[in-house]
């Protein structure tokens, strides 16, 4: 192919007017930032709302609004994912608590009674969890999804997005030790609803 | 300590950083790790809570977010972006009341009926107007800005294929290279740029749903069985047509001659 255009020091030269000056060559940093995350809000999302798609869509846009409208404010960008999930579950509580059909749990801190009388079997790996791992991902899904939002919320963060207690605090708005319990009980409670999957299929 | 206080002390404990660990380890969870090193049924304890954490990191479903939630995305922020004053007559106000009005709408009807979504179409621009912004996005994104980088173009194709809501189809035979893409939003609708490089030159491909666009028939240049609008700003040359629904623009330094060319390769 013919190459037509003048070359000084090897980059071509625009052939009626200067380059674009900077006032356009600014990024869209906003949405490259949002796009990078879209997928872990949805993920979130979808659990917060106990898997509807479109009200997790719903919810994703009024986030993405919302954050858009507060990005300017944003001091450290580090934390962008932390940000964007604070965003996500205030603007859940804000539409959807009117909706809500579920009593709100009851935060207690972990004790040390509770925890002693913890059952705990000796063997590495037991044959319970070994049914767990037969059951299909639906029923996983749905024993995950029937925890109490806010142990759902917090076993997600922790154990799917590996976030520390103190950002997943900063998320939802609680302390530290209200996350390791609602951990704790999310596990445990997901721990009976799996077996009660489990039985279900005459295991 | 009893087993109970350590798994306590243990569950709700987190090391600040490694670095600081050694500094800020408080007495009483010094004093668990050392009952549960010596205990075996605390040992289990933990053992069976990171076994859980592995199954749900395992099993969780990992939905992502669709090609269509994307683009409302988008779409939506570049809605959001655009000043209502520069729309006459307070039509900006009455627009975004019921954009406001039909979001709301939305989410109450999809709430409790399970879902219908009001989509907003983005805005009907000119050829002119888009060859602008097309020329603005190819100056301001150099492919050091993809999304995706590759110089295989069925995995490219793949890749917007999970992205946007359109089939783009890039040719098998090529003279630029193919450095891979990203998602841009122009004027507020989804396209794909797909970046190429030749030797003294770079190439931005953007392709987008072109229902909404009306190529002026009387200006449009003739090659092989495709009719292109050729036009230049800014130094870029610009190359447009339509194929199966979908819009093709070609924007480079090069010249617009060279550009055609490249598009009879479509
Ligand atoms: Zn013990």
């Amino acid at each position: 192919m013919l190459r037509r255009f003048r070359l000084i020091r090897g980059r071509p030269v625009a052939r009626q007017e200067p380059p674009l000056t900077e006032s356009v060559t600014l990024p869209r940093p906003f949405e490259e930032a949002l796009l990078g995350h879209l997928d872990r809000l949805f993920a979130l999302a979808l659990r917060l709302v106990g898997g509807q798609r479109e009200v997790a869509e719903d919810l994703v846009q009024e986030t993405c609004l919302h954050a858009f409208r507060n990005y300017e404010q944003l001091r450290s960008p580090a934390n962008l994912h932390a940000w964007f999930f604070r965003i996500l579950v205030r603007t859940h509580i804000n539409a959807f608590h009117r909706q809500r059909r579920e009593p709100p749990i009851v935060d207690v801190e972990l004790s040390d009674a509770w925890l002693e009388g913890a059952s705990v079997t000796l063997a590495p790996a037991t044959p319970e969890e070994h049914l767990f791992g037969q059951l299909l991902d639906v029923e996983v899904q749905q024993a995950l999804d029937t925890l109490p939002v806010e142990f759902r919320a917090v076993v997600w963060l922790a154990d799917v997005e590996e976030l520390s207690y103190k950002e997943i605090a900063e998320i939802l708005q609680c302390s530290p030790g209200t996350v390791a319990s609602r951990r704790y009980r999310g596990h445990h409670l997901l721990r009976e609803r799996l077996r009660e999957y489990a039985r279900g299929r005459g295991w | 300590m009893q087993c109970g206080a350590a798994r306590k002390h243990l569950y709700g404990w987190e090391a600040p950083s490694y670095a600081e660990e050694s500094r800020l380890v408080p007495a009483e969870v010094a004093e668990a790790r050392a009952h549960v090193a010596g205990c075996a049924a605390c040992q289990e304890f933990f053992a069976a809570e990171r076994r859980l954490t592995d199954f749900v990191r395992a099993r969780a479903p990992q939905e992502k977010a669709s090609a269509t939630l994307r683009q409302r995305v988008l779409a939506r922020i570049a809605e959001a972006r655009r000043p209502a004053t520069s729309m006459p007559y307070g039509l900006g106000q009455l627009r975004r009341r019921n954009w406001m009005l039909a979001m709301i709408g939305s989410l109450v009807v999809s709430v409790m009926l399970g879902g219908v979504w009001l989509s907003q179409r983005p805005a009907r621009i000119t050829p002119q107007q888009l060859v602008t912004i097309l020329v603005e996005d190819h100056a301001r994104t150099s492919p050091n800005r993809a999304e995706f980088t590759s110089s295989d173009r069925e995995a490219v194709q793949k890749w917007f294929g999970e992205r946007v809501d359109f089939a783009l189809r890039l040719p098998p035979s090529f003279d630029p290279q193919l450095i891979g893409g990203r998602l841009c939003s122009l004027k507020g609708q989804p396209a794909a740029l797909v970046f190429y490089q030749q030797p003294q030159s770079r190439i931005s491909l953007f392709v987008l749903d072109g229902s909404d666009l009306k190529l002026p028939e009387d200006r449009l240049t003739v090659i092989d069985s495709k009719r292109c609008l050729l036009d230049a700003r800014k130094g870029y040359s610009v190359v447009l047509w339509k194929e199966r629904g979908l819009l093709y623009s070609l924007v480079s330094e090069a010249p617009s001659a060279d550009l055609l060319h490249l598009a009879e390769k479509f």
